[in-house]
């Protein structure tokens, strides 16, 4: 991310440069040209100059020849020898100069060839006339070759000129044509140049306005995460509040716990002890005092001891009630059928004077703790056996059936049964819809069976005509994980 | 008093229940051999021959201790501890009586090296019949170490 915050810094920049390198190209291009033309005018002045001093000195040999012509003076021959010697020199520097036209080159051969002419025949026409005299020689010297060749010099040397001048023109006119181009051409780097500046520019105050954005987005940021820290340090609190809290009530609940036991076994240990008592006191007055008590006296001792055995049947039974409460919950898969039928074989031995029936349907099995779940099923049956004593015939019905996610068991009889306005007694602990005369029990059965059932996520349930019969449901979840967990 | 021919010590701080077990034992036959302390303390007065008991011999130990767990002082857990990790009381046959069976202490009393645990009975019947058998059972048919 930073790495191309940078490049798209740069980009713009570097490109700047090579268009600034382009222009400094360019002008330099452009300023060697003007300097070429520059060159090139001083050459052809130079190559002008010369020829025109050519035609001079060719001149000069003239007048000096036609001066000692006219004055026999050979002082008038003095320019003429200097001339001579200078002119060949110039053709030779206009030669070299002139190099690479070929045009000028063949013209220069010529006014060589012509001047030379020109000269001979001026040493030609001297010599003459030192030898036959001035008026002799002017009959012999054809004036009209000397004039030709005098006007071809002219013409050539014009030429030269001419031909200088067009070169000239013509190397002026593609410089000035290389110039403009030039010129466009620095003109639309320049344009680019500020084009390119004006992006750079942007880009360079969109980088720094990104960048004051994301210092300002860091600076959130940090914000947000500082809040975010905050939070989870008032979350951690939280949480450690929570499991001091859970580990609190945890301990109170531990406490309450060990407090009941510890309130159980006193209350077996200590209500038993004067029941104990009770008892044991009666009995010394059976054994040694008998003789002094009339009939009522008798009985009030037997009452005595029946109450006070019955006492200690409430404390055992609510004993093994308290206990259920606490007790771990063990699972595993219970075959109901071999528990039942060897539990209504049990009973049926038990209750020799009961002509018991039993009729039991095909029973699947279940996840439970199996001595619990036992225990149930003796609290049923006895039930069903005990409040069926006053029936000809105890007729025990025992089956189940499928609802929901759970097996449902259940227990029929065709005794006593019970009256369904006090439904909502069935269940409670001591709570009894018989008479004790009737039917003896601490009324704790279903209180214990509902509990066991209730431990294992299922429901018991009953329904009853009074004198006809009852059926008590229960329920058992048929997923093994519902015990499972129980267990834990 | 003839503290030497003591046979059973019995240790039991309910009044009414050493009454009916001193009664239970002496028709079983057992009469003017029974000691009775009313707490734990008491019991170990008189075995290592303390207060009270300072005048006894140490070494004419009874042949059965009979203790109640739930004790005023010293508990009859305690008392079972230190006799039994003393290696010159460690023989002497030691019989726990308590009200319950849900006592949390049974487990604790056998590893302790109890002789023997009774839950005395509520109904006199039986409380009568469980004690006599008792006193029968240690006295009489079981064989006791050489002195």
């Amino acid at each position: 991310m930073k790495k191309k915050v940078i490049q798209n810094i740069w980009l713009p920049f570097f490109f700047v440069l090579v268009l600034i390198g382009s222009i400094g190209y360019a002008v330099y291009q452009s300023n060697r040209k003007m300097l070429d033309s520059a060159k090139w005018v001083d050459h052809t002045i130079e190559i002008i100059s010369l020829s025109e001093k050519t035609l001079s000195h060719t001149k000069d040999i003239e007048t000096g020849a036609l001066g000692y012509v006219i004055t026999n003076d050979s002082v008038f021959l003095q320019p003429n020898l200097i001339a001579k010697d200078v002119i060949y020199k110039n053709i030779a520097v206009l030669k070299t100069l002139t190099k690479i036209k070929p045009g000028q080159q063949v013209l220069l051969d010529s006014l060589k060839y012509y001047i030379q002419k020109r000269i001979a025949f001026i040493d030609q026409g001297i010599e003459l006339i030192n030898k036959i005299g001035l008026a002799n020689a002017l009959k012999n010297i054809k004036k009209e070759e000397g004039n030709y060749y005098s006007n071809q010099i002219r013409l050539i040397i014009g030429k030269i000129i001419a031909k200088e001048y067009e070169y000239l023109q013509q190397r002026k006119l593609l410089n000035e044509k290389d110039i403009i181009i030039f010129n466009w051409v620095i003109g639309s780097l320049f344009a680019l140049m500020s084009i390119a500046s004006v992006l750079f520019l942007i880009s360079y105050h969109r980088n720094i306005t990104q960048k004051n954005d994301k210092i300002v987005q860091a600076d959130e940021l940090v914000i947000l995460n500082n809040e975010l820290k905050i939070s989870e340090a008032k979350y951690q609190k939280l949480n450690e509040e929570l499991e001091y809290l859970v580990i609190e009530r945890t301990a109170k609940y531990e406490a309450a716990n060990k407090e009941l036991e510890s309130f159980s076994y006193s209350v077996s240990h200590d209500l038993r002890a004067p029941i104990r008592a009770i008892n044991g006191y009666t009995k010394i007055l059976e054994e040694d005092y008998l003789d002094k008590l009339d009939a009522d006296g008798v009985t009030v001792l037997a009452s005595i001891v029946s109450n006070s055995k019955k006492m200690g049947h409430l404390i055992d039974d609510l004993l093994a009630f308290s206990k259920l409460g606490r007790k771990a919950i063990s699972g595993s898969e219970i075959d109901m059928q071999e528990m039942v039928s060897t539990l209504c074989d049990e009973i049926s031995i038990e209750n020799p004077e009961s002509q018991i029936e039993f009729t039991i349907h095909p029973l699947t099995h279940i996840y439970g703790d199996s001595s619990l779940i036992h225990q149930v099923w003796i609290n049923l049956i006895s039930n069903s056996v005990k409040f069926s004593k006053y029936k000809p015939k105890t007729i025990i019905e025992i089956g189940c059936y499928q609802k929901d996610d759970h097996t449902v068991y259940y227990v029929k009889d065709n005794g006593a049964g019970f009256d369904m306005k006090y439904y909502n007694k069935l269940f409670g602990v001591f709570q009894r819809l018989h008479g004790q005369d009737e039917f003896e029990g601490t009324g704790i059965g279903l209180a214990i069976v509902q509990k066991i059932v209730t431990r294992h996520n299922g429901l018991v349930w009953g329904e009853s005509v009074l004198n006809e019969g009852a059926r008590f449901y229960f329920s058992m979840p048929n997923e093994k994980n519902v015990v499972s967990e129980l267990s834990n | 008093m003839l503290y030497n021919v003591i046979e059973i010590l019995f240790a039991e701080d309910n009044m009414d229940d050493a009454m009916l077990t001193i009664r239970a034992l002496k028709k079983s036959g057992l009469t003017n051999k029974i000691q009775h302390v009313k707490d734990g303390a008491e019991a170990l007065d008189f075995i290592y021959c303390k207060g009270n008991y300072a005048e006894r011999n140490f070494n004419d130990q009874p042949r059965l201790i009979l203790l109640d767990l739930k004790m005023p002082k010293i508990s009859g857990m305690e008392v079972l501890e230190q006799l039994k990790s003393d290696p010159r009381t460690n023989s002497i046959p030691i019989v726990v009586l308590t009200s319950s069976k849900e006592d949390p202490d049974i487990k604790n009393c056998y590893a302790l090296g109890v002789n023997s645990y009774i839950v005395k009975p509520v109904e006199s019947d039986n409380f009568f019949h469980v004690l006599e058998q008792l006193g029968c059972y240690w006295m009489i048919h079981n064989v006791h170490p050489v002195k």
